[in-house]
C-alpha cells in the first residue's frame, strides 16, 4: 500500500491521517520510518510553499489588482485540511486578462523566467490557453503557472469563469493574495480534475474534493445548498455531480441525494478506471484504453475542431523531426 | 534464514521476474523486480550473503530494473530504473544494470528516507567507534572505505551516512563502488577480493563493485555511535598530513554534503550540531593507503 500511495502522490497525506489518529500507536515500527519520512518531507514542502508565496508577494508589490491563489497553494494559504500532506509541483496564480503582461514582467524582475519554447507552443499558450507558459525561478527552480482564466477559453463546455473570479475575496490576514469563494474552490477543483486529460494524480485530486467538501460542509450547513445554486450559475452542474459521484465512490464523501447522481455516464466510468490504482503491479485492465479515450476527449473539449486539426498536424510534424540532442 | 546464495540462479531469476523477490539490507526491505537475464547473475555475486525471500512479503521500496519499452529492449538494449512505477532517470545501456541499481537505490534513500539526516559519506566502525568519511566525489572516499573494510573495519555504508534522532549511525551495508584506477589498486592490494563485473563508459567512467565483507553484512542492523568525522583527501605523492577541524567548519562542510539537511528544518540543524559537538573532526591528506589506514587506526586507538 505504501508503494501505491507513493505512486499516487498520497503517501504524505496518508502519513498525516495515520500518525495523527488513534491508530498511530499500532503502526508497526518497520512502517513508521516511511510514514515519518513522508511527514518530514511534507512539512519541508509546506515551509517552501510559504516562503515562495512571500517572495511572490514581494515581487508583485506594485501590482494593485487582485492576485488569486488557486489549487494547492490556496489550500496551504487558507490552512485547509486538503493542504495536509499535499505535494505539488507549481504555484497557480490568476490575474485579470489585461493585467497579465504587467504581472509577467514583474515576475521576471523577481527572477521567474519562461523556459525556451518554440514559437508554436508559445502561441498555443498565449492565444488559446487559459495560462501563459510556466515560469521557473532562475535560482530556486520553483515554478509558477500564471492563469487569466479558470478554464481554457476555447473549452466547449461553457463555464462562466469570470463570474467566479469576480466574486473572489481577499484572504483574511494576507494583504496580497485573494481566493475564490468556498463553493468556487470546490467547483474549480472538480473542473480541474474532469476537464483535464491526465489522471496520473487523479486519485489525489479526488481526495482533495472529498476533503474540501467535508470541510466546507462542516463550516456551513448551507454549503451544499449554495454549491447547487452556484454550479448552475456558472455552468458546472454536470461536472460537479460527476466529481462528487467519483469522490463518493472512492472516499464515501457524505454527499446528499440532491447532488448524487447514482447512474454514472460512460465518461464517468472511464474516469473511474483512470483514477484507480496506477501502480504498474496493480493497474486494472483497460486503463491504458481509458487514458487514451480521455485524452482524446480532453483535446476535443479544449480545442474547436479546426484548431484541434492544426494542433495535431503540428505535433505530428514535430514528432517526425529528428530529435535534437540536448547536452545535459 | 535464507540468503541470496542459497537460492539457485534459476529460482532467483524467476522470483525477480515475477516480483516475488525481497531483499533485506539491514532494516531496509526492498522489492526488486527485473527480467534482465544478466541482472540476477551479477546480483548473486554482490548480494550473495544478504537475507532475502523469494515468495513475496512486505517492503519499504519497490524497485524495478527493466527495459523502458519493446523497441529499447530488442534494438537499443537499454534499461531504466523505476521506483513505484516512476522513472527518475534516463535509460542506460543494459550492461550498466547493476551500477544503475546502486545509483537508483542511493537516490531513493536520499529522496525519501527523511526519518534520517542523510550525509554523503562513507561510514565504518572499529573498536566500537563510528567513523564518517565525508568528501566530495573523486577524493578517494570509497577507495579508503574499501581498504578499511578489507582490513577488518566494519563497513556500514560507502556512500550514505544515516543519522537517526538518537544520533546513531544506521547501517546501510551495500557493495562499495570503485571507479577507474581505484579498481586495480584495491585488486592488487587484496587479490582475494571478488569483484562484480566492470561497467565501462558510464557517466562516471568505469565502475566495479566490491561486495561488502560477510561480517559487516551479518551485523547490518547494528547501529554505531559517531566518534570521528574525517575529511579525506587523496593527493598524488603528498606526505601524510592530519589537521583538526573546528566544529563550525565541520558542520558547514557536512551541510554541503547533505542530501536532506534543509528538508529536516530545525531538527536537521539540531542533529548536525549534536554530531559535530560529540564527534572529533579531522582532515587527512595522503597518497599512501597504508599510511592513511594506520593514521586512522591510531586515531581511534588513542581515543581509547
Amino acid at each position: 500500500m505504501l508503494a501505491e500511495a507513493r505512486h499516487a502522490g498520497m503517501l504524505a497525506r496518508i502519513a498525516h491521517w495515520v500518525l495523527g489518529s488513534s491508530i498511530a500507536g499500532s503502526v508497526p515500527p518497520c512502517h513508521r520510518g516511511s510514514l515519518t519520512a513522508a511527514l518530514v518531507h511534507s512539512a519541508a514542502f509546506r515551509r517552501d510553499v510559504q516562503r515562495e508565496l512571500r517572495s511572490i508577494s514581494s515581487a508583485l508589490a506594485h501590482v494593485e489588482a487582485p492576485i488569486l491563489l488557486l489549487n494547492g497553494a490556496s489550500y496551504v494559504a487558507l490552512g485547509l485540511p486538503a493542504a495536509a500532506g499535499r505535494i505539488f509541483s507549481d504555484i497557480d496564480l490568476l490575474v485579470a486578462d489585461k493585467q497579465i503582461r504587467f504581472v509577467e514582467s514583474e515576475l521576471m524582475l523577481g527572477g521567474w523566467i519562461t523556459g525556451q519554447l518554440d514559437a508554436y507552443d508559445d502561441r498555443y499558450y498565449r492565444q488559446w490557453s487559459h495560462e501563459i507558459p510556466p515560469m521557473t525561478h532562475t535560482h530556486r527552480g520553483t515554478t509558477i503557472d500564471l492563469h487569466h482564466s479558470l478554464v481554457m477559453p476555447t473549452c466547449r463546455i461553457a463555464v462562466d469563469s469570470s463570474r467566479m473570479v469576480n466574486d473572489a475575496v481577499p484572504i483574511a490576514g494576507n494583504e496580497r493574495f485573494w481566493r475564490l469563494r468556498d463553493e468556487d474552490i470546490l467547483l474549480h477543483a472538480a473542473a480541474h480534475l474532469l476537464l483535464n486529460g491526465e489522471f496520473d494524480r487523479g486519485l489525489r485530486d479526488l481526495c482533495d474534493i472529498d476533503l474540501l467538501f467535508r470541510h466546507f460542509s462542516g463550516v456551513s450547513a448551507e454549503f451544499a445548498e449554495r454549491l447547487i445554486a452556484r454550479s448552475a450559475e456558472v455552468g458546472l452542474d454536470a461536472i460537479l455531480r460527476q466529481a462528487l459521484y467519483l469522490a463518493w465512490r472512492f472516499f464515501s464523501t457524505p454527499v446528499d441525494d440532491r447532488l448524487l447522481q447514482r447512474e454514472p455516464t460512460a465518461f464517468v466510468k472511464l474516469v473511474e478506471k483512470a483514477v484507480s490504482s496506477r501502480h504498474p503491479d496493480t493497474r486494472i485492465r483497460g486503463q491504458a484504453m481509458a487514458d487514451w479515450l480521455l485524452m482524446v476527449r480532453e483535446l476535443s473539449l479544449r480545442l474547436p475542431p479546426n484548431l484541434l486539426l492544426i494542433h495535431l498536424v503540428h505535433k505530428m510534424w514535430v514528432g517526425l523531426q529528428p530529435v535534437k540532442r540536448v547536452q545535459a | 534464514m535464507l540468503t541470496v546464495q542459497d537460492v539457485s540462479g534459476r529460482d532467483l531469476a524467476e522470483a525477480m521476474r515475477h516480483g516475488r523477490f525481497r531483499l533485506d539490507i539491514g532494516r531496509l526491505r526492498l522489492k526488486i523486480k527485473s527480467d534482465i537475464p544478466r541482472f540476477p547473475v551479477v546480483f548473486r555475486t554482490l548480494y550473495g550473503r544478504y537475507s532475502c525471500a523469494v515468495n513475496g512479503g512486505e517492503y519499504d521500496f519497490d524497485i524495478s530494473i527493466a527495459p523502458p519499452n519493446w523497441l529499447r529492449r530488442h534494438i537499443a538494449c537499454n534499461i531504466v530504473f523505476e521506483l513505484s512505477g516512476e522513472r527518475p532517470f534516463l535509460p542506460v545501456d543494459a550492461g550498466h544494470a547493476h551500477a544503475l541499481f546502486e545509483w537508483g537505490l542511493n537516490w531513493t534513500i536520499g529522496s525519501f528516507a527523511h526519518n534520517y539526516l542523510i550525509l554523503h559519506s562513507a561510514v565504518l566502525e572499529t573498536r566500537g567507534a563510528g567513523v564518517l568519511l565525508s568528501a566530495v566525489s573523486g577524493s578517494g572516499k570509497s577507495t579508503l572505505a574499501a581498504e578499511l573494510a578489507l582490513s577488518g573495519w566494519r563497513l556500514l555504508s560507502d556512500e550514505l551516512a544515516l543519522l537517526d534522532e538518537k544520533l546513531e549511525l544506521i547501517p546501510c551495508v551495500r557493495p562499495v563502488s570503485l571507479k577507474n584506477s581505484s579498481i586495480d589498486l584495491i585488486q592488487s592490494r587484496h587479490p582475494e577480493a571478488v569483484f562484480g563485473p566492470l561497467a565501462t563508459n558510464t557517466h562516471k567512467g568505469s565502475i566495479a563493485h566490491l561486495p561488502a565483507p560477510g561480517d559487516s553484512i551479518r551485523r547490518g542492523s547494528e547501529s554505531a555511535m559517531p566518534y570521528f568525522i574525517v575529511f579525506p583527501k587523496w593527493i598524488d605523492g603528498a606526505p601524510l598530513r592530519m589537521r583538526a577541524v573546528g566544529q563550525g567548519q565541520a558542520a558547514m562542510r557536512l551541510i554541503d554534503q547533505s542530501f536532506n539537511y534543509s528538508t529536516l528544518g530545525s531538527s536537521g540543524f539540531q542533529r548536525l550540531a549534536e554530531l559535530v559537538g560529540s564527534a572529533e573532526a579531522w582532515e587527512i591528506e595522503y597518497s599512501s593507503l597504508d599510511e592513511a589506514r594506520n593514521a586512522l587506526d591510531e586515531l581511534v586507538e588513542h581515543h581509547g
